[in-house]
């Protein structure tokens, strides 16, 4: 279970409001601990995996060199 | 939009390994060869400034002495190349600023006073390098496991990156750790327009020109012009990180879907038109907007095709846009495709400001004279007629 913070404990529980979940039911669905569909958990799990590395320490893409958007201009 | 859900995911995440996630696989700012880190505080009337670069350790100077710190640190106009401000403390460049003012044109520091007038200058230019907020700069390269409020706090960003040295020593530490890695595309360029900028002023100050003086006309708008341009640049940039892309398709800027390519009738093998039905609705990009485009994810590499927005239609709850002018490597039929606006010409920005300098400098020119320009007519397009129709401020009758 994720441990969370009581600052952000509050600011997630405001911006679940109205979606039935608390933050702790919220890092079970971003995780996938709990299975659900919609938005919601499409933007929360989206989030969660954006990254699993941490402190910035990765830097092993290529790709936004590769398709660089002003390549075509 | 769904980008706050997507950014508590990441927040979640965070809190759940106890360390922070990137938001940007990118440096958000580019390595500087000279930073300065600063604080200044004001106690009573005081203005006190701690400062430290790499091979000088921090001191401690108030009132004028101050600026005579930051001459020993290469915070001087005299010097052939800028130093950059690397502060934490929101506060410390208006104090600096109230300390210049405070200086006289005949001082020996004023060439520190107008270094520090540049870098006024130069803080709002987006992705620039003369002035370094390591808060912001955080904030957009990583998120922490707390609320939004408390990464406002230098202290918060100091324990997530386990950096204990609180000094401005360490904050030239989280600095380095801000430059790491590969920068962003472009960052570069905005780093040059910083570099041209220093020389401008160098040169203005060794005409004599007063710093303080409010700006000229043609400064300010060619000031401004330069800000739209840098923050366009700067939030093209932010869209080649792989990441920043994952996060802006629940923003709306960067839109996925399914390409239906439609061939020239009679040349089945040329396709005129690109049909994108897009997995949402809330997306921002409008018929006559360029975008590039690929087939793929929007975290994915892949050969680029190029085209504008025709239209954009609602069709059975999906939102469909038409794109024309195509180049590149065009998608095949119902392949996963993912679209951005396509980032500004830096060569087309540069010449632009150029000719609005030029004619800002002419004597001659409709904006120096402030005669208007000769009226001429030429047809306009319905969409604006019906734009300009519909504006709130003047009710159809």
């Amino acid at each position: 279970m994720t441990r969370i913070d009581p600052a952000l404990a509050e600011y997630a529980t405001r911006l679940l409001v109205g979606t039935g979940l608390t933050p702790t039911d919220a890092a079970d669905v971003a995780a996938a601990r709990t299975p659900a569909t919609g938005p919601l958990a499409d933007a929360l799990r989206d989030g969660w995996t954006t990254d699993d590395q941490s402190g910035g320490d990765q830097h092993t893409d290529n790709e936004s060199t590769a398709h660089d958007p002003g390549d075509l201009r | 939009v769904t980008a706050e859900w997507f950014d508590l995911g990441q927040r979640l995440h965070a809190a759940d390994t106890r360390t922070p996630i990137a938001r940007l696989h990118h440096a958000p700012i580019s390595a500087s060869p000279r930073p300065v880190a600063v604080r200044a505080r004001l106690s009573g009337n005081e203005i006190s400034v701690t400062a430290a670069n790499p091979t000088t350790p921090a001191a401690t100077a108030t009132g004028p002495a101050a600026l005579a710190l930051l001459d020993t640190l290469g915070v001087t106009l005299a010097a052939p190349s800028p130093a950059t401000l690397v502060t934490d403390n929101p506060a410390t460049l208006a104090l600096l600023h109230r300390l210049t003012l405070a200086t006289p044109r005949t001082s020996p520091h004023d060439p520190v006073a107008a270094h520090i007038g540049w870098w006024l200058d130069r803080a709002d230019f987006p992705g620039g390098r003369a002035v370094v907020d390591t808060i912001s700069a955080c904030r957009a390269r990583w998120v922490t496991g707390t609320a939004p409020t408390a990464e406002a706090q230098p202290a918060t960003w100091r324990r997530w990156l386990d950096l204990p040295d609180d000094s401005t020593t360490g904050l030239l530490t989280l600095h380095s750790r801000l430059i790491d890695g590969p920068p962003l595309r472009w960052l570069d360029v905005l780093a040059e327009d910083d570099n041209w900028s220093y020389n401008a002023a160098q040169n203005a100050y060794a005409d004599g020109l007063d710093w303080r003086r409010p700006d000229t006309t043609a400064r300010a708008a060619l000031g401004l012009r330069s800000r739209c341009d840098a923050a366009d640049l700067y939030a093209a940039a932010v869209l080649t990180d792989p990441l920043a892309r994952r996060r802006a398709v629940h923003t709306g800027h960067v839109a996925t879907g399914t390409a239906h390519p439609l061939p020239v009738a009679g040349k089945p093998t040329k396709t005129a038109v690109l049909e994108i039905t897009c997995s949402r609705l809330d997306i921002r990009l409008r018929p006559g907007n360029s975008v590039t485009g690929w087939a793929g994810p929007a975290d994915a590499t892949a050969p680029t095709f190029a085209g504008a927005v025709r239209t954009s239609t609602v069709r059975g709850g999906h939102l469909i846009l038409t794109l024309t002018g195509l180049t590149g490597s065009i998608p095949a039929f119902v392949q996963a495709v993912t679209l951005l606006p396509a980032a500004p010409s830096v060569h087309s920005q540069r010449r632009s400001r150029s000719m609005y300098r030029a004619l800002y400098s002419a004597r001659r020119s409709w904006l120096t004279t402030g005669n208007r320009p000769t009226l001429t007519r030429r047809p306009v397009p319905l969409d604006v007629l019906v734009a300009g129709a519909e504006h709130p401020d003047q009710p159809t009758k």
